[in-house]
């Protein structure tokens, strides 16, 4: 009996059960002999003796034709026939030995057999008994609108465990009731998602009754991956696709009144995404047209940067020659000014010695040096 | 070829072909499709409890054996319930007409989970069914009857009704067992054991407090 989490109209959540109603009524079979007969599984044939084998071991074909015409080359006495029990499943190649490592894909096809798509196998992960509880969409939809417009294959009676959960669970029938109508009820953290019961399992669109007999309720979840309508001329939605089954899931919980009206909101909605997306696409070129500018610019900026490095270090080098020789030039002004100055200098000094014996001429001197 | 079923409502006899209709016809289907590291396409076969007898699809066969190990034909068997009572056979909904007197609640079809959907038309070009049934049916009326392709131990529960469209529907289901829940009927989540009046006297009385 699984867990499951589920929420009423006031967002109120807890885990309950949901319980199994399928009646099982074995029957049994007597032999002529008297006492229960039970079946058993034999072996029929094994790899060793399949027609490629066969064939493979006796030549060509004709050669084994004649070998089954003269013996029984296709039957082991000593095996076949024998009971099986505990049997497992193995993959083989076509060399027919087992495989150990092995990849899956899922080929998608459309009604009339024609592939569409090609994917690695995706294993939907169990919502029913998540951290997220199953959403009280809010999406009634009349009794007996709903048993003409979905199959409901399979079916779960949803339970209490204890005081709490039992008004929890009323509470959620009578209104049901009330409205006399199946409520859509849905996974996921947008509450729109199919229920998936084990990881890996088919996908079921849920849909909640209500009946209320005094103290005495019935809570039934209607499980559904399968509209009734005759199968259409044109390509149609597959609802096992997650997204698909999230518009499905939209479309499926609209009354036929309003089918009509819906239809035209979803016309207008279509167009109104198509039209975003149209603007988003045309965002995203001009940011992909940016960024492959920027890319661009990128990529050529090493050419670029090198002719003007080149520029710069010819600029460079011809500054530091000009300045070299501005130095230099200076330097040799300087040389010849300073020669200049020290004659001047040395002159001054020798003059002043004349005029003042015994001065500061040993300093200044000094500092020539 | 559809096979035709005929039905007799109000004395009236009409005759139908049905054309079955799943989830491959409406949507398609998702095929597995296993390979291994070298890109080869594998096959799904059996490994005996011996570890060397590998069995190709179709390799294995079914059959019944009495508790002696013999061999035992179907065609020898009688079907019987858990009580040993003898279960009577039905014949195929295809040998004889299937009578549409009982119509049901939606609730009572709500009830029963839909195993098999068959899409019904006038078996003849050019034929229809009974007007007057169809216009009952289009009223929202659902019809009950029994249904069992090849015959044999129990028929199953058929409904007839209109869709959406106005297709009618040939609905093959399994009755579940649906009963009203009170209070007292809460699912169990951990083995409990009850004690009677008398057993939680006992257990009062028994109440010390030397173990502790």
């Amino acid at each position: 009996m699984p867990n499951i989490n589920i929420t009423d109209s006031r967002k109120r959540d807890a885990v309950v059960k949901a319980e199994s109603v399928r009646i099982y009524e074995p029957v049994q079979y007597v032999g002529p002999k008297g006492g229960q007969a039970y079946t058993r599984k034999v072996l029929k044939a094994t790899v060793e003796h399949d027609y490629e084998s066969l064939s493979e071991d006796a030549g060509s074909p004709e050669a084994l034709g004649k070998a089954l015409i003269e013996s029984d080359p296709e039957v082991d006495l000593e095996r076949f026939g024998m009971f099986l029990w505990n049997v497992s499943r193995v993959y083989i190649n076509e060399d027919e030995e087992i495989v150990f490592r092995v990849e899956q894909n899922e080929l998608v096809k459309d009604p009339w057999g024609k592939l569409k798509e090609r994917r690695p196998r995706r294993r939907a992960e169990a919502n029913v008994d998540a951290d997220i509880p199953l959403t009280w969409t809010g999406h009634m939809i009349d009794k007996h609108e709903a048993v003409r417009r979905f199959v409901f294959s399979s079916k779960m009676q949803i339970v209490h465990i204890n005081g709490l959960t039992y008004d929890f669970l009323h509470g959620m029938a009578t209104e049901l009731a009330r409205a006399n109508s199946l409520m859509l009820l849905g996974g996921g953290k947008s509450g729109k998602k199919p229920l998936v019961f084990r990881r890996g399992s088919v996908a079921y669109r849920g849909f909640l009754e209500g009946r209320v007999d005094g103290d005495k309720y019935i809570l039934l979840l209607h499980l559904s991956n399968t509209e009734l309508k005759v199968p259409a001329g044109k390509r149609t939605a597959d609802p096992a696709d997650d997204d698909e089954l999230m518009e499905s899931g939209k479309s499926a919980a609209r009354a036929p009144k309003e089918k009509g009206a819906a239809a035209e909101k979803t016309t207008k909605k279509k167009t109104a995404r198509k039209k975003a997306a149209k603007k988003k696409s045309v965002k995203k070129k001009s940011v992909k047209k940016k960024a492959v500018k920027k890319k661009t610019v990128g990529k050529k900026t090493p050419k670029k940067d090198a002719a003007r490095k080149k520029a710069d270090d010819k600029k460079t080098r011809q500054k530091k020659a000009s300045k070299k020789k501005a130095r230099k030039k200076k330097g040799a002004s300087k040389k010849k000014s300073s020669k200049k100055t020290a004659k001047k200098a040395a002159s001054r000094a020798a003059s002043s010695t004349r005029a003042r014996p015994g001065g500061s001429s040993s300093s200044r001197g000094n500092n020539k040096r | 070829m559809a096979r035709s079923l005929e039905f007799d409502f109000e004395g009236r006899k009409f005759a139908c072909s049905i054309t079955k209709v799943d989830r491959k016809k409406l949507y398609g289907a998702v095929d597995i499709e296993t390979i291994d590291v070298d890109g080869d396409r594998c096959e799904l076969a059996s490994l005996a409890r011996d570890g060397k007898t590998l069995i190709p699809f179709g390799g294995t066969a079914a059959g019944y054996v009495n508790p002696d190990g013999e061999w035992v034909f179907r065609k020898d068997l009688t079907p019987v319930n858990l009580d040993g009572d003898v279960l009577e056979t039905v014949e195929s909904s295809f040998d004889s007409p299937s009578g549409l007197v009982n119509t049901v609640s939606i609730e009572e079809f709500l009830n029963h989970s839909v195993r098999l959907v068959y899409r019904l038309d006038a078996a003849e070009e050019g034929g229809a069914i009974d007007p007057a049934f169809v216009k009952r049916l289009a009223s929202g009326e659902i019809y009950r009857t029994e249904f069992s392709y090849r015959g044999g131990v129990q028929a199953d529960p058929a409904f007839i009704m209109a869709g959406q469209d106005g297709v009618i529907w040939l609905l093959i289901t399994a009755e579940n067992r649906i009963d009203f829940v009170n209070l007292e009927q809460a699912a169990v989540c951990a083995s409990t054991v009850e004690l009677d009046d008398a057993e939680e006297e006992e257990e009062l009385d028994e109440l010390s407090f030397d173990v502790l």
